[in-house]
């Protein structure tokens, strides 16, 4: 069996910056950029981290609902919204497709990977998304630069969430708040992905924040 | 040229109205207006607000009226008085700068008088000539321009010359396009980082980055003998190409079988699980739009691979279908999830049989066959394909271990002397093989039958997209036919794709591709000719740029046979 060191799909973006990396899930991925204290200004600000290897589990068609259920899954009640199953972060993406992400740790999507698999109804689906927390004060000021919708209204209101374009690029985005502050959760096709965060790194960097490593959310490694 | 206005008449004119030059505003105006339409503000050439509320008001009260709900006193509006808004001829001449005219498509004045030189001195093939008008504002800014700059050289009436034809939809420039930031999203492969270390010239494919072809640090060529190289190294051991970008979608569910056999060519219902089939789409016309492989992965479950540039277009055209024929099918794009490589050439079983348990012997893994294995230690799904090789591998894995696999691929390669290649030499890869690329050998017209492709046309099916066009055309007699050809050895001048086919002083068809081979030690290529000419031996005339004729000869499918070494 070879040593697979699995690469984020941005990767090849980070590089240049020299970052601490560390590894989760088997993922390269960075710890940090720079000093904490830099990054926890960043943070506040404005920043952008790279969460893609986070385990993910997809699954649709006409049985998804009920394959999810019969593992004891709390699904959202309706399409375009999400919720928690313990740590677990639930996500219906439409009325028969589902996108589910575990913290650090936590082993829910794993489980459901070994446990499901395509039959009558049910199509589990491969993903390769580049994920991101976009974190700070000047959320809106970003988003008002890549995105045509208002995201800050009740759009994302309620564990609502939406399919829209930042950047000229498709996401799955959802608001989430961390210790009383506001960030973002966003997930596109990773072939987007060095595109996305070098696109939204140059807009961050102008309006004075910067990329944050993982470290800042989660522990690693 | 920022001196005037072009009110919104898209909508007047898509409903009929009939339109004069008002030369007190240095517009058109509404002459006549169908029944049932109403315009009112500055369309009307009214500009004072007060003027334009009373105008509204009027056009207001005699739309009501025209419903019979108004019995309200009619409006008087007063026409514009005083100077025009707009400047008659607002272009201001820089001598030694450029003057732009539409900022879409950075047309200059100057490209107008080139085209009315050429004869296209009608508004409509002026458009067509110059595309002014054709970007995203749509000649909300440059169409009233280019009217008037037309009339100056034609030295005719604004009114003589017209404007061109308003077709729905009409919808107003988003404001982003003037103000905001402007985003043009491209795609990396998970080998991206790879490709730029060891030289790729990466190239714009669609919004995929590709290398076209290698130039390593320290090692001087030329572009066109890194082609040739790296084309020889897989002819005489191996060669590997990113393929990520080919599109991949699973078509999953009781009706998959019965999906694939309406929505392409080719037979699937009686296809065997782990074996691979070419899936050919057709328009309703019977156009060829993409061709692929569809490989059975269970009997409700096939994995279909498309043309890089037609993913999307693929996916979104099996997602109508399906509505439109309500099967029990689910669709996934795993174009961005997995990664694809193919390993061609001699050598490719050995290298690919030291990162794999799998059974690579031509009896266990023969032509077409699809197997799922590790490779490097990662579930991988692996074809034996024949694109640009007799011997070769498409192996797809999950795009996060897309580097590595390729990187062990690489390594264990070495010694055999594997390259990488890059999308310059997978064209002539194929050209030496003798598969035609669809939209470059083909073009918006080419039907299967033009294009040697009856074999995958099963016309005894009940249906498939094109079917009906199809059977029409199966009846008439061919204008085309797709051929490959063999420039003579001793040729003055290299012709270029598009050059014509000559049968006797006219044109009778046209190269779509050509190139050089070392392998083959000859100028190859594929050329459209009269359907009576498409026999091999028949030699056919080819003018050149500089008009000269150069003469080529039609030979059978595959180039391979005639390499002299």
């Amino acid at each position: 069996m070879q040593n697979v060191v699995l690469q984020s799909p941005v990767a090849f973006a980070q590089t240049p910056l020299k970052p601490e990396m560390g590894f989760i899930n088997g993922m390269a991925i960075v710890n940090r950029y720079s000093d904490p204290d830099v990054e926890s200004r960043h943070a506040a600000t404005l920043a952008i981290c790279d969460v893609s290897c986070l385990t993910r589990f997809a699954i649709k068609g006409p049985a998804a609902a009920d394959s999810l259920k019969a593992k004891g899954i709390e699904l959202p009640g309706s399409a375009n919204s999400w919720s928690r199953h313990d740590a677990t972060l639930v996500m219906r993406l439409g009325n028969s497709e589902f996108l589910l992400e575990d913290p650090i740790g936590v082993q829910q999507c794993k489980e459901l990977t070994e446990q499901l698999q395509s039959g009558d109804g049910v199509h589990v689906v491969l993903r390769n998304d580049a994920s991101f927390i976009l974190s700070g004060e000047l959320l809106e000021e970003l988003l008002a630069q890549v995105c045509a919708i208002n995201l800050s209204g009740p759009m994302l209101a309620d564990n609502q969430l939406a399919m829209t374009s930042i950047a000229g690029v498709s996401v799955v985005v959802l608001r989430q708040e961390v210790a009383g502050q506001p960030l973002l959760r966003l997930w596109c096709d990773g072939t987007f992905g060095v595109y996305f965060w070098e696109t939204l790194l140059n807009i961050i960097k102008e309006l004075g924040g910067g990329p944050v490593g993982i470290n800042q959310f989660f522990n690693s490694n | 040229m920022s001196a005037g206005w072009a009110p919104a008449a898209a909508l007047l004119y898509q409903a009929g109205t009939q339109m004069r030059y008002d030369q007190a505003v240095q517009q058109f105006v509404p002459n006549q207006l169908p029944e049932g339409i109403f315009a009112a503000g500055k369309v009307n050439g009214i500009f004072e607000l007060e003027q334009r509320l009373l105008d509204g008001k009027r056009a207001g009260a005699e739309a009501a009226r025209y419903l019979g709900k108004s019995t309200a006193d009619p409006v008087a509006v007063m026409a514009h008085r005083g100077n025009s808004p707009s400047h008659p001829y607002p272009i201001v001449n820089h001598p030694k700068g450029k003057n732009f005219v539409d900022f879409d498509e950075d047309i200059q004045v100057k490209d107008f008088i080139n085209a009315a030189k050429e004869g296209f001195d009608n508004i409509e093939l002026m458009k067509r000539f110059t595309t002014v008008g054709m970007g995203p504002s749509q000649g909300k800014h440059s169409n009233m321009n280019a009217i008037r700059i037309l009339a100056r050289i034609r030295d005719l009436p604004v009114e003589k010359i017209g404007s061109t034809t308003a077709r729905p939809f009409f919808h107003p420039t988003p404001i982003g396009h003037l103000g905001g930031r402007g985003f043009h999203p491209h795609r990396h492969t998970a080998m991206h980082e790879w490709h730029v270390k060891e030289g790729g010239v990466m190239m714009e494919a669609g919004v995929w980055l590709r290398p076209a072809y290698y130039l390593p640090m320290g090692i001087n060529l030329t572009s066109q003998q890194a082609v040739q190289q790296e084309a020889m190294a897989v002819r005489k051991s191996a060669g590997m190409i990113d393929g990520s970008t080919l599109g991949k979608i699973e078509v999953f569910g009781k009706d998959a079988a019965a999906f694939l056999e309406r929505f392409y060519t080719g037979r699937f219902a009686s296809q065997k699980v782990g074996n691979s089939r070419i899936a050919m789409l057709l328009d309703e016309a019977g156009v060829i739009v993409d061709d692929g492989v569809a490989v059975r992965l269970d009997q409700d479950k096939f994995y279909v691979s498309t043309n890089s540039s037609n993913a999307a277009t693929v996916y979104r055209e099996m997602q109508r279908n399906l509505q439109l024929w309500g099967m029990q099918v689910t669709l996934v794009n795993l174009t961005g999830v997995m990664s694809a490589m193919t390993l061609a050439g001699p050598s490719s079983r050995s290298i690919l049989s030291e990162l794999t348990d799998l059974d690579l012997l031509e009896e266990a893994f023969p032509q077409g066959a699809y197997r799922e294995a590790l490779v490097a230690g990662v579930k991988a799904r692996v074809m034996r394909v024949a694109f640009v090789s007799d011997l070769a591998f498409e192996i797809h894995v999950p795009s996060s271990a897309g580097l590595h696999v390729w990187q062990k691929i690489m390594e264990a390669g070495k010694t055999y002397g594997l390259r990488p290649f890059g999308t310059d030499a997978q064209r002539l890869l194929r050209l030496e093989m003798g598969h035609h690329l669809i939209s470059h050998d083909t073009d918006g017209l080419t039907n299967p039958f033009e294009a040697h492709a009856e074999s995958l046309v099963a016309m005894d099916k009940s249906f498939f997209i094109g079917q009906r066009s199809l059977k029409i055309l199966q009846k008439k007699p061919l204008k085309k036919k797709l051929v490959t050809f063999v420039l003579d050895a001793d040729f003055g001048e290299l012709p270029k794709e598009c050059n014509l086919v000559i049968e006797k002083g006219e044109i009778a068809g046209r190269v779509t591709s050509i190139s050089y081979s070392e392998y083959v030690n000859r100028v190859i290529g594929f050329a459209f000719v009269l359907p009576e000419q498409a026999k091999a031996g028949h030699r056919f005339a080819v003018r050149t740029d500089s008009g000269r004729i150069e003469m080529a000869e039609i030979v059978e499918h595959s180039f391979l046979s005639m390499n002299q070494g």
